[in-house]
């Protein structure tokens, strides 16, 4: 029973890990896929009696020889045609925990009933509930506490902490939105398009307003929408220069609130040729 | 399940919580990995994963020269494969980990401890492995980390192998791989066990014919070495150059870290030493003399003998600290056999007893805390930071390669998934990082310089000058198209 409910559970990692990777679910059985199941069924297949470990240091070798079993196969995926990639792995690791699984199986049918490992789970509560003492009960609670205490705490520190640290992403793109075709050169009266950027991690909303100079004289002005926290602005804009000449600084200043000196200063240069 | 074993499930599932709180410690308040080497694993795990193989370019400087056989090779194996079983980031694994890990070697020192009485409290102690930035441990996701869990496992592994000779591929394959996750930490396991075979095979009273498979696995341990060799002939050779001719450790010596576990710990295991000298048995000698040669070497060797490789000297103190941890455990639980002895005519003997290690067990875990409060760790990248090298490895395009401060380049490439010029730890490439950031602070006036680095972007703390370099986010400076 332990072995059908572990390859049950590792058929289903498969297809959790390529469609729905990265949720909670796929999370707890992925970590037992990789960090347990391939341990436990070696352990299963070169222990197979009752008597040869117990509960605790089945499971300890379990997890400990699983970190053993994990690189060893990603090794010999490396000299096979398919190398080490999402499928290869998980369907490798696969045909591992259904090999091992298997020969236990085999060797415990071997055996006689009395003999065989097989772990019981039969916790019967409401026996337990009427037949033991308070003290009993009240620690089996308390035991139900600390296991979910335990995940809990788990769960609360390894989640990402709010940092709370306060800036503004300021960027400049082409005019397309990608990092690339920004204006280099422009004739006289040409009008140059970029697109700015701002994102809001200030931990409350906030005002931006940006001046566009060139060789120091403001040519624009663009003020972007209150930004709530976390919430982004993009926006074309366009600037025309304003008299011949190479190497043109043109500045992009970017004003919080209503604060007089700016908060991100980003520039490029153009070369203005006359018409 | 009797009264006893629920008790000592609860005491079993709290110190599994403590391990998770101690290997998130130092993280509880800062989202991404800690140490420079943490990030420098992230990039060669990305890269296996990216490439499909472990023959791949460089993870940080592209194809400048190919990496082949690295020895840490199974850490990065078993990562990777636990990002692609599970689909996470590896901003989530990496944060989950460290507490996964501890709290395994936990139970697994539960495992070992537990059928000479000290299980629980081997556990508990050894959630106290400290952590630095200088000799690593259990808050940080790396490689020795991981190698951890061999000590009690291979352990467990090895009292099985008492009578049964099944245990013995199982050992060889856990060394094996271990050499492929971290050879340093397979040459200490190995150096346990077989200290712990001699002891057997000398002390133990059992016939000759139940020795043969420990005798076998005593011949086998060095053979498990071969695997690193033959995986990396140049990496073994030049570690033996190293041990023969130890060059002079950049970094200052280490100061004695055990304080750090706070005394009652210490007092523990020094009651632990004695309890095992007098108690004797092959068992207690086998755990004692490891710890002490190892204690001894990695506070000594330095001063006195002079011999490599360093990364004994500077990875030991973790190995010592778990060691530490079994016998301080011992310590503790001969300690409440005897209470229970003395006192046990009295009424209220035992719950006395009982109530005052659980007092010790309270204020060795405050003194512990007290001493991982005073460590400090510095963080490669703030958030902003984090948000530029996100923001560089989308927007920007994915063949570029990047100019900024080596020493937060080991950082750029798992957040951006591009290449820098160049990634170092400190106090490594220190004239090189001098005159990347005299180059900034100068206002980058110099093309060409950037041209025969062949690198496209700058980032820079400073603000250039140049104006073939467009300002496209603080401190992000992309090389003009044409230039």
């Amino acid at each position: 029973m332990d072995l059908l409910v572990m390859v049950v559970a590792s058929l289903v990692v498969v297809p959790l890990a390529v469609f729905w990777g990265g949720s909670p679910v796929s999370l707890v059985l992925g970590l037992i896929f990789a960090l347990f199941s391939p341990g436990y069924a070696l352990v299963a297949a070169v222990f197979p009696k009752r008597h040869d470990l117990d509960i605790v240091r089945r499971l300890a070798l379990s997890f400990g020889l699983s970190i053993v079993v994990v690189p060893l196969i990603g090794v010999v995926l490396n000299y096979t045609l398919w190398g080490i990639g999402l499928y290869s792995v998980l369907i490798a690791l696969l045909i591992f925990i259904i090999a091992a699984s298997a020969v236990a199986y085999y060797r415990r049918r071997r055996l006689p009933p009395e003999e065989r490992f097989e772990p019981r789970f039969r916790l019967r509560l409401s026996q337990f509930w009427g037949g033991h003492h308070l003290l009993d009960k009240a620690l089996l609670v308390l035991l139900v506490v600390v296991i979910i205490g335990a995940i809990g705490l788990l769960v609360y520190v390894a989640r990402p902490p709010e940092v709370g640290e306060a800036f503004t992403e300021f960027y400049l793109l082409g005019p397309e939105g990608r990092a690339a075709d920004y204006p280099d050169v422009l004739s006289l009266g040409e009008e140059a398009t970029v697109t700015l950027g701002v994102i809001n991690h200030e931990q409350v909303a906030t005002d931006y307003y940006i001046r566009i100079f060139i060789e120091g004289k403001a040519v624009a002005e663009v003020a972007t929408s209150t930004l709530a926290g976390e919430e982004e602005w993009e926006q074309k804009v366009s600037f025309t220069p304003l008299g011949v000449g190479e190497e043109q600084k043109v500045e992009f200043w970017l004003y919080k609130g209503n604060e007089n000196t700016p908060y991100h200063v980003l520039g490029l240069w153009v070369d203005v040729l006359g018409n | 399940m009797n009264r006893t074993s629920l008790i000592k499930a609860i005491l079993l599932f709290a110190i599994i919580a403590v391990a998770f709180y101690m290997a998130l410690y130092p993280r509880l308040n800062y989202p991404y990995p800690l140490h420079v080497d943490e990030w420098m694993h992230l990039g060669y795990t990305n890269q296996i994963l990216n490439t499909g193989h472990l023959n791949y370019p460089h993870p940080f400087h592209g194809g400048q020269w190919e990496v082949g056989g690295h020895p840490e090779t199974g850490y990065y194996l078993w990562f990777g494969t636990s990002l692609l079983a599970t689909g996470s980031t590896w901003l989530v694994l990496s944060r989950l980990m460290p507490a996964l890990v501890l709290g395994l070697i936990a139970f697994l020192a539960y495992a070992w401890g537990r059928k000479r009485g000290f299980g629980l409290e081997a556990a508990f102690f050894a959630t106290f492995i400290h952590t630095t930035i200088r000799f690593l441990g259990p808050a940080f996701l790396v490689p020795v980390t991981l190698g951890l869990v061999f000590f009690p496992m291979c352990l467990i592994l090895l009292e099985k192998m008492e009578k049964d000779w099944r245990p013995l591929p199982l050992i060889v394959i856990s060394l094996v791989a271990l050499f492929l996750t971290h050879g340093t930490t397979a040459v200490a396991v190995g150096f346990v066990l077989v200290i712990f075979l001699v002891f057997y095979l000398a002390l133990s009273k059992n016939p000759i014919r139940r020795m043969l498979p420990s005798l076998t696995c005593l011949l086998l341990i060095p053979f498990s070495g071969l695997v690193i060799f033959l995986w990396n002939r140049a990496f073994v050779l030049r570690e033996i150059q190293n041990i023969i001719n130890a060059e002079k450790i950049p970094l200052p010596a280490i100061p004695i870290p055990l304080l750090q576990l706070g005394y009652i710990m210490i007092a523990l295991a020094v009651i632990g030493f004695g309890f095992m000298i007098a108690r004797g048995g092959w068992r207690n000698y086998a755990l004692l003399v490891p710890t002490i040669i190892l204690l001894f070497f990695v506070q000594f060797y330095r001063q006195w003998f002079n011999i490599g490789p360093d990364i004994l000297y500077e990875r030991g103190w973790l190995y010592v600290m778990l060691l530490m941890a079994f016998i301080a455990g011992y310590g503790l639980s001969q300690l409440r056999q005897l209470g229970l002895v003395f006192f046990k005519r009295w009424r209220w003997g035992a719950l006395s007893v009982y109530i005052a290690l659980a007092l010790v067990v309270v204020f060795a875990l405050f003194l512990r805390m007290d001493g991982y409060a005073k460590e400090e760790y510095y963080h490669v990248v703030d958030e902003s930071t984090y948000h530029d090298f996100k923001w560089m490895g989308e927007e920007l395009p994915q063949d570029s390669i990047v100019l900024l401060n080596p020493y937060v380049g080991w950082a750029y490439v798992p957040i951006s998934g591009q290449y820098v010029y160049s990634a170092q730890a400190y106090p490594w490439g220190v004239e090189q990082a001098k005159e990347i950031n005299g180059f900034f602070r100068a206002g980058a006036p110099d093309t060409e310089y950037i041209r025969e680095k062949n690198v496209n972007i700058l980032y820079s703390p400073y603000p250039l000058k140049n104006p073939d370099l467009v300002e496209v986010r603080d401190g992000v400076y992309i090389l003009r198209e044409g230039n």
